[in-house]
């Protein structure tokens, strides 16, 4: 069973590459372009791994992850936050809505891949 | 309430005035052991006797009396306070107040200046970390870095991509690359604009280079037998500020050189291929006035001159859109103009190339002003025209050698240089 991942990020061209490399790594790939439709499509697709940005448009990427924490069914899904504000407050108030990881722009492909593949349970 | 210090103060300067007490309290109509109790801060002094006592020691009240010291005394204790690592002796504020006032108010003076500094530096701090602009424009640069490093990463390691996907990630690439260009370019248009319009000139010379500017480095009434030079700086400047000395310096050169070379005849050198080094000899100037005669004038394609001294620092200056040159900027020791120094009366002309590979043409000379007395040594300096491309036709040019330079090692991409003497910040 493959694992899957919903990609929340509405930068055409990041999507473009992140769903490329994890889908060439074995993953089934979802993505949602809008802040607002992301715990929806959560719900259709229920995956093993969300990449959430923070600056989304209708609804912000923290706004997204704290209606995802209370969300009955949805609430252990990991979360991979993607920022480009590298800035100290952003990363605590990811921890503190319960972000699993946070990761800052301009990232690596390696890195993005070997961090999915540990938060789904593929890689110790 | 302050503690009388007034005491000390008339004790310190009956002793300067040489005056014993019983002559000081003669004088001022006072029994001397009433002064004596005074002059040890056993009795207040105030009114009539406070005027007595100034009047005989030929000062004016306020240098003796307290109430002129009680904001001091309070600006002391707040300087104290701001640095209590040093330990002061906040005890004896009076009494340093009373036996050294000028050094007390120059202490206070510092200690406010210190806080002002501190809080621009907390503002400037503050708006680089929320102005909205500059955070909305960093967020949007990382975005299409990162697209850009992802996107090209995939091309450079990954073989196995079918022919549409890999036009999708080259169109990426383009399409982000074009759009970094245009954020980096509002960047920096914020920036120059921001600082052109917010920031007081934080030294003389950046007012007297703000007024330069405003004028197009052109004054047409100085050229010879036009106003005067005193007309001239007060309408460009007020009175009693440092900047107004420098300004006033920077014209009386410019009008120098004006005399030397007439406006009737620069047009005349102008209308055809010019050799400085011929050029000046015609006109009995030096190299470095024609320079600076060329370079200081109005034109819709102006030239740009940095003129040094013998230890490097810039003394004159005229930036460019492209060669914006800083007087507090480390400049690159690569620049030709630092090699003319070291050949004083050779003129010579070179093309400089940046570390993105456009390369300018700088035409540089050295003199050295003679000495005034015997014993003392001759001082150096050195000038560089910077002629940008549409301005190449005003010279008769040999074939150019074209040297490597920087625009200083601070953001300079040139990583492996033999001269870098600091770090470049954009490595970080």
């Amino acid at each position: 069973m493959r694992k899957r991942i919903l990609i929340v990020e509405d930068e055409a061209n990041i999507v473009e590459s992140l769903a490329f490399l994890l889908r060439r790594d074995g993953f089934d790939v979802s993505t949602i372009p809008d802040g607002a439709r992301a715990v929806g499509e959560a719900e259709r697709v229920t995956p093993d791994l969300m990449i959430l940005d923070v600056m989304l448009p209708n609804l912000s990427g923290f706004d997204v992850l704290r209606d995802l924490r209370a969300h009955d069914g949805l609430n252990a899904t990991p979360v991979m936050m993607l920022t480009a504000k590298g800035q100290t407050r952003d990363r605590e108030q990811a921890e503190q809505l319960g972000a699993n990881l946070f990761m800052t722009k301009p990232f690596s492909n390696a890195e993005i891949i070997a961090q999915a593949r540990r938060l789904t349970g593929l890689d110790p | 309430m302050a503690r009388s210090f007034a005491g000390l103060r008339i004790r310190e300067r009956r002793l300067a005035l040489g005056l014993s007490q019983t002559a000081l309290a003669l004088s001022a109509g006072i029994s001397p052991s009433y002064l004596n109790l005074i002059e040890h801060n056993r009795r207040p002094v105030a009114g009539k006797v406070l005027l007595a006592l100034a009047r005989a020691l030929d000062v004016p009240p306020s240098a003796l009396g307290e109430q002129a010291s009680l904001g001091l005394v309070a600006a002391l204790r707040e300087a104290a306070a701001d640095l209590p690592v040093h330990d002061p002796e906040t005890h004896l504020i009076e009494e340093f107040i009373g036996r050294y006032p000028g050094w007390a108010r120059m202490l206070s003076t510092l200690d406010i200046s210190n806080r002002e500094q501190r809080s621009t530096i907390e503002a400037l701090g503050d708006r680089l970390t929320h102005d909205p602009v500059l955070q909305s424009d960093m967020h949007e640069m990382l975005t299409t870095i990162t697209a850009i490093r992802s996107t090209a990463s995939i091309l450079a390691t990954v073989d196995d991509i079918d022919v549409p996907q890999r036009l999708r990630f080259t169109r990426a690439i383009h399409d982000e690359s074009q759009r970094l260009s245009e954020v980096a370019g509002a960047l920096t248009e914020y920036f120059d604009r921001t600082a052109a319009a917010d920031r007081p000139p934080a030294t003389p010379e950046e007012e007297v280079a703000r007024i330069l500017e405003g004028a197009n480095y052109a004054f047409p009434e100085l050229e010879p037998g036009s106003g005067a030079l005193d007309q001239t700086v007060d309408r460009l400047i007020s009175k009693g500020t440092a900047a107004r000395t420098e300004l006033r310096k920077w014209l009386t050169r410019w009008t120098a050189d004006a005399a030397a070379i007439p406006q009737p005849a620069l047009k005349t050198l102008l209308r055809t291929p010019l050799d400085l080094t011929a050029a000046a000899r015609t006109l009995g100037v030096s190299v470095a006035q024609l320079m600076r005669r060329l370079a200081f004038r109005h034109s819709d394609a102006p030239l740009g001159l940095i003129e040094i001294n013998g230890a490097g620092q810039i003394l004159l200056r005229r930036p460019l859109p492209d060669w914006p040159i800083s007087r507090q900027m480390a400049a690159c020791p690569l620049l030709p103009v630092f090699d003319a120094l070291w050949q004083p009366g050779l003129t010579a002309a070179v093309l400089v190339q940046m570390p993105g590979g456009q390369t300018t043409l700088a035409i540089c000379t050295a003199e050295i002003k003679p000495a005034t007395q015997m014993g003392e040594r001759g001082r150096p300096s050195a000038t560089m025209l910077i002629v940008p491309d549409a301005n190449r036709r005003l010279f008769t040019l040999p074939d150019l050698p074209t040297v490597a330079a920087g625009p200083g090692c601070r953001i300079c991409t040139r990583r492996s240089c033999s001269a870098r003497i600091a770090e470049p910040v954009i490595a970080r």
